[in-house]
């Protein structure tokens, strides 16, 4: 793949977006395309990180592993994520495990080459600093809920912001994965769904969950999930990182020219 | 392993596991019944004590066993027994009321239907997407 399709697709991850021309162009000619695919794991909890992914569609779950095998959900992550770049700038282990939930596609940089690059970049570093900041915010929240909300409260949380990440109404999941996210068995979260889907909520298939009436599946949620966004949101205003990045498609024509 | 099917009622409303388990017997399924409504009702004690969840065997008629919310309540726990049935009576009462009211409400749509039709008239009425 060429520098400018790569530089098109990189203003959909919100922090590539939020670098300035200059020092983007410092990270430009190091990103490669991934290709994210369901369950493989990108990072791993307590070992170095080696490459930083940026998400650029798709969604990664960070999870806590137990040495049982079980493993619960800590936070999700898309667009807004630079999975191990907090980690590999300080040359630190991984917070937790990253699997990919949804297929997608990351741009990645080896965390040496971004390490470097950081050295000249206050922007980046700044950048590093707001992505682990709204990641704390969530893992909080997450925490809290798990500990303290119904699962059909969960249950509702979790449909809503996978379908956020990915925008789109249809998911392509197992009940087993939905099950395993939130640390609980198939046949409860099945039971829970049937619910859901008995009041025209979502409707689910082998497989696949459809979201059919957003606005009720939110009044079906704990507040965790606006508090997570409105969280999350302001962390990331504060910082001047947009969600759509006004200037995306401008910049990549000056690049084409540039080049 | 034989394949065990897991029920919840709740208000009144019935919804099946099609999807089934496979168990290693009868008291590993009753046990995961326990654990599935131990799960249910964690956090939300007041709103679903009055659930229920069945177990069916291999063909999914046969019921091996039906687990109420209440018997796996802990906030009832510390309670002194009297007030713990009494609890456990109302959960029951409720339960059987929701049902009833779900019933009644099913027929009175299907006796409208029915007139409806003598009158040669359109009526549709479906519940959970299907005809009723």
């Amino acid at each position: 793949m060429t520098k400018i399709d790569i530089s098109k697709i990189a203003s959909d991850n919100y922090l590539l977006a939020a670098l300035a021309l200059p020092d983007f162009s410092l990270v430009l000619p190091h990103l490669k395309v991934s290709k994210l695919e369901q369950g493989v794991t990108l990072a791993e909890q307590e070992s170095f990180v080696e490459t930083v992914y940026f998400p650029i569609e798709g969604m990664v779950s960070l999870v806590a592993a137990m040495d049982t095998g079980e493993a619960i959900e800590l936070a999700t992550a898309g667009q807004e994520a630079a999975i191990g770049l907090p980690e590999a700038l300080g040359r630190r282990p991984a917070v937790a495990r990253a699997v990919v939930q949804v297929p997608g596609i990351a741009l990645s940089i080896p965390a040496d080459v971004v390490r470097q690059i950081a050295s000249q970049s206050a922007r980046l570093r700044e950048l590093a600093d707001c992505y682990e900041q709204a990641l704390f915010a969530q893992l909080a929240q997450t925490a809290a809920c798990n500990a303290l909300h119904s699962l059909d409260h969960r249950l509702a949380r979790w449909l809503l912001q996978t379908s956020d990440r990915v925008n789109t109404r249809s998911l392509v999941l197992t009940q087993e994965f939905v099950a395993q996210m939130l640390g609980v068995s198939r046949t409860t979260v099945t039971l829970l769904a049937g619910r859901l889907q008995q009041s025209g909520i979502i409707r689910y298939s082998r497989g696949h969950i459809e979201i059919l009436d957003r606005a009720r599946l939110e009044a079906a949620s704990c507040e965790c999930y606006r508090t997570i966004n409105r969280r999350v949101a302001e962390t990331y205003r504060l910082c001047n990182i947009h969600r759509r990045p006004p200037d995306g498609a401008v910049r990549t024509i000056r690049l084409r020219v540039a080049e | 392993m034989p394949q065990y099917y897991f029920n919840l009622i709740h208000d009144g409303e019935v919804i099946t596991d099609d999807e089934g388990t496979c168990l290693r017997d009868d008291t590993a399924a009753k046990e995961h019944a326990a654990q599935v409504a131990r799960e249910l009702i964690l956090h939300n004690e007041a709103r679903k004590r009055h659930w229920v969840v069945e177990v069916c065997n291999e063909s999914g008629q046969k019921k091996i066993a039906t687990i109420p919310l209440y018997t796996v309540d802990r906030a009832l726990m510390q309670l002194p027994p009297e007030i713990r049935k009494i609890i456990e009576r109302t959960s029951e009462l409720w339960r059987q009321h929701l049902q009833v009211l779900a019933s009644v409400q099913t027929a009175i749509r299907q006796s409208r239907a029915t007139r409806a039709r003598t009158r040669r008239k359109p009526y549709l009425i479906t519940k959970d997407g299907e005809l009723v």
